[in-house]
């Protein structure tokens, strides 16, 4: 690890811890102590993780339950992990394939329950009572709102996440150009949007 | 990482007081009463075991045929014998046997 001195940038101190962190669970997988690897992902990436999950489904109830889920795959499959991505790209894969799963049973639950997408984005976020609306930027949300799915995933994964475009790529399947090309059309909507309305 | 802030002010997601460091435990206390699963040879097994069975029935089918082949062969090389005319009988027969004793 490299001396404090040294780091003189926030940023890249933080990278450096992650890929600190990275390092000591690679390591525990090798010798074989799941458990220990376990504690070690949710020691690093617990906070990450719920992010992640809380921009996909909005509730904080339901993120926590998915959350829950998603470090019982993560537990499970430890054993068997291939090594051929970052564990940090793995668990946001598996994070991000339990919220699609989690929202698909909403969807069959709650089918046609409103024709519009922004009034049915409001509802669902207002509903929750972890969501401070007063304080939010209203455009940010609107202009949010009015992107594809697609897009408003891609646009938080990268912003919010600070995810690059290769690991979203890996933890959606999605095409690296694809993901770009939804990045640069949601940043641009959004821009437009939020300046035009404040 | 801290992202807390950043989605407190921009988006308006809240948490409960000490959530973090609460459900940290939690997880924790839950990850112990679980197992890790380890990927069992089983499905392996049986597919090599699949393959032999289709090869030892392929093996089966090709041998059989080629039984059959020569069965059919030997019977056709019978009929046709039977279209011998006499003259041609016993040109042969002499030329084999009679001529080969003088």
């Amino acid at each position: 690890m490299l001396p404090q001195t040294f780091l003189p940038f926030k940023g890249l101190k933080n990278k450096f811890n992650a890929l600190d962190s990275e390092a000591h669970i690679v390591q525990q997988l090798k010798n074989k102590q799941f458990t220990r690897a376990v504690s070690a992902v949710v020691e690093s990436y617990h906070e990450l993780l719920y992010w992640h999950i809380r921009k996909l489904v909005k509730h904080h109830e339901h993120a926590n339950d998915t959350l829950q889920n998603t470090y019982v795959r993560i537990f499970k499959g430890l054993p068997n992990f291939g090594f051929k991505s970052s564990v940090k790209t793995w668990c946001y894969r598996i994070a991000y394939n339990e919220s699609m799963r989690f929202l698909q049973q909403q969807q069959k639950l709650h089918y046609n329950d409103s024709n519009d997408d922004t009034n049915a984005y409001f509802a669902h976020l207002t509903a929750d009572p972890y969501f401070d609306f007063d304080s939010v930027s209203h455009a940010l949300h609107e202009s949010l709102a009015k992107l594809s799915e697609k897009q408003q995933q891609v646009f938080q994964m990268k912003y919010y996440d600070e995810l690059t475009f290769e690991e979203i790529s890996e933890i959606t399947s999605w095409n690296v150009n694809s993901i770009k090309t939804a990045f640069y059309a949601a940043k641009e909507k959004i821009t437009l949007f939020v300046t035009a309305n404040v | 990482m801290k992202k807390e802030p950043l989605h407190n002010e921009q988006l308006g997601y809240h948490t409960p007081e000490g959530y973090f460091d609460q459900s940290k435990k939690e997880m924790l206390r839950f990850l112990e009463t679980q197992k890790p699963v380890r990927k069992s040879n089983a499905p392996i097994k049986r597919f090599v075991m699949g393959l032999g069975m289709i090869a030892i029935v392929i093996i089966g089918v090709f041998t059989y045929n080629n039984t059959q082949y020569s069965n059919d062969s030997f019977e056709k090389l019978t009929i046709e014998s039977l279209e011998v005319s006499e003259e041609e009988f016993e040109q042969w027969f002499d030329e084999n046997f009679v001529l080969n004793d003088i």
